[in-house]
């Protein structure tokens, strides 16, 4: 289950080898600098309501706090994007963020993501009038793809994200969970992510299983297979534990990386993270 | 605050698509007054108008036109009080849009939306934060190192924005481009303004403290005196929308440079009796 058990899930593993052209980047074509977007640092609030918590792995779990108080404080801090996670919404199957989202809808004005059993067109709906601007969606698509065509003909290939808990069961190849990295669904990762985005995922919210709460690095062979493979944005998760391993996920090709509890603990904050990463030359947004 | 009233009031017009949320809590946060118009007889009172816009052209538009928002958009932008366009909100206020077909817009501004150029490496849609500059044909010497007044007053050249959008504007005025947006080789048009009518393709309301200040600009903003004064003086013609329609299309279409004088001028000399139903 750590990474380290593995042979390949070592973070400086993935760094030292030239896993891009495994994964099948295109030979020669080197990744120009993009005139576009800047990188996104996304501050990721997993919720067991009414509280802010942390695990390792996606489980056991730590309460962190209230989680409005973090959010707004991370909008002050200058985050670039807020990702909300009901983490237990799948068990109950509702997503019980409504209200939070409403409560810092009022003082938060950057884009808003909520995730966690969003099951229906009506349950994006509820999201976005209490103010989210985008849901990212797990267990319902896997269980009924055609959720991310409808919600995206009803709200724009924007509003959708597929969000994808990828654990490594192999060198070079992933199995997409849900329910925090619990249920096996039997899908391989880049295979399941292409399908979702001809289905209409506007951007990906990519989650290493194996990674996530350690603290030890992203894993970075996955967001080589993925980030600049697929059209839309992806944003990498799971493994943030300093400045360098954010860096790492975006020169590997992650469009944003959400951090948790690197910022939870309060090791960086979203304005000292993204000075770190300006000084090592990448082109975010200092407000 | 330069706006007579403390408070400034402005009306947002709700078709039924979009998420008025976020804009409206920028707005209350502001401290404006917010007044939501559901059809279009509920916005010619309105001090400043902003059509917000998430979603489909042909769709909005359509929601648009069955509520009698197109006739009343136009008018009002013609009394000279401000009008603002958020993302596809702003792609409205252009001739057409070639999203799905092509469909007709609000015609207040010349010129078409197009979907965004693809390219290696290039995302559609353009989403995230990117940053703004002027057209690079706007050199630092004709404006200084900063946006000129208006929409973008105080906001720095290289300040990044939150877009989200597939397809872009291409004015037919360069002039009336106040900022554009690198995406891989393309240009797109961030922002645009001509008089009273202005719009940004990014969503200010989502694009953090230079985002508000930006809608803070709008909600300072007060009418087109010469055209505005006529409005209050003259209500009875002012009811005569087809008359003023008249007027101001022959004022308005004529050189920019001879606009203003010429606008309050012909209005002054309107043969009708300004003391009708006086305030």
């Amino acid at each position: 289950m750590l990474p380290t058990a593995s042979p390949h899930a070592s973070p400086h593993q993935h760094a030292a080898e030239p896993s891009a052209a495994k994964q099948g980047l295109e030979a020669g074509q080197a990744t120009p600098p993009r005139r576009g977007p800047a990188p996104r640092v996304i501050p990721r609030l997993d919720i067991k309501a009414p509280n802010l918590v942390k695990g390792i792995h996606l489980e056991g779990l730590r309460v962190m706090g209230d989680p409005a108080e973090h959010a707004v404080r991370y909008y002050q801090e200058g985050a670039d994007e807020l990702l909300y996670v009901d983490i237990v919404a799948s068990l109950y199957e509702r997503n019980s963020l409504a209200d939070l989202v409403e409560r810092t809808a009022a003082s938060i004005f950057v884009p808003l993501t909520v995730a966690g059993g969003i099951r229906s067109v009506d349950d994006i709906h509820r999201l976005l009038r209490a103010g989210a601007d985008k849901v990212a969606i797990n267990t319902a698509a896997i269980r009924r793809p055609e959720l991310l065509t409808e919600a995206s003909r009803v709200f724009g290939t924007q509003c959708v994200v597929l969000s994808v808990e990828a654990k490594r069961i192999g060198p070079g190849k992933w199995e997409a969970f849900t329910d925090n990295g619990r249920e096996r669904t039997g899908r391989d990762v880049v295979e399941w992510i292409r399908e979702g985005v001809d289905r209409g995922a506007g951007e990906i919210l990519l989650t290493s299983v194996d990674a996530e709460g350690t603290r030890k690095g992203f894993d970075l062979a996955l967001i080589d297979a993925i980030g600049r493979h697929v059209p839309v944005p992806v944003v990498a998760s799971g493994g943030a534990g300093s400045a360098t391993h954010v860096q790492q996920a975006f020169d590997h090709g992650a469009d944003g990386v959400a951090v948790a509890a690197l910022f939870h603990h309060k090791v960086l904050g979203p304005r000292s993270l993204k000075q770190s990463l300006a000084t090592a030359g990448l082109p975010v947004v200092l407000a | 605050m330069s706006a007579p009233s403390a408070v400034p009031s402005v009306t947002v017009i709700d078709y039924g698509a979009g998420n008025l949320h976020s804009v409206q809590n920028a707005l209350g946060h502001l401290g404006a007054q917010v007044r939501f118009a559901t059809e279009g007889d509920a916005i010619m009172g309105a001090d400043r108008l902003l059509l917000p816009g998430v979603g489909a052209f042909a769709d909005g538009m359509a929601e648009l036109r069955s509520r009698g928002f197109v006739d009343a958009v136009r008018a009002f932008a013609a009394t000279g009080r401000p009008l603002m366009g958020i993302c596809l909100g702003m792609q409205f206020l252009f001739e057409k849009s070639e999203e799905f077909g092509t469909h007709d817009g609000l015609s207040l501004l010349g010129g078409v939306v197009k979907k965004l150029p693809t390219a290696p490496g290039i995302k559609v849609p353009h989403v995230g934060w990117n940053r703004i500059r002027p057209r690079t044909e706007r050199t630092e010497a004709e404006h200084g190192p900063a946006f000129p007044g208006g929409m973008l007053a105080g906001v720095s050249p290289g300040a990044a924005m939150y877009f989200v959008h597939s397809y872009a504007a291409l004015p037919t005025r360069q002039d009336a481009v106040l900022a554009v947006a690198d995406y891989g080789d393309a240009e797109v048009t961030a922002a645009v303004a001509q008089d009273n009518i202005m719009g940004c393709q990014f969503h200010p309301e989502k694009s953090g403290p230079v985002g508000l200040s930006i809608i803070e600009n709008f909600l300072r903003m007060l009418p087109n005196a010469g055209i505005y004064r006529l409005e209050v003086e003259c209500p009875a013609l002012c009811r005569n929308q087809s008359a003023i329609r008249c007027i101001l299309r022959d004022a308005l279409s004529l050189d920019e440079r001879l606009r203003p004088s010429y606008t309050v001028a012909s209005l002054l000399w309107l043969p009708y009796p300004r003391h009708t139903r006086h305030p």
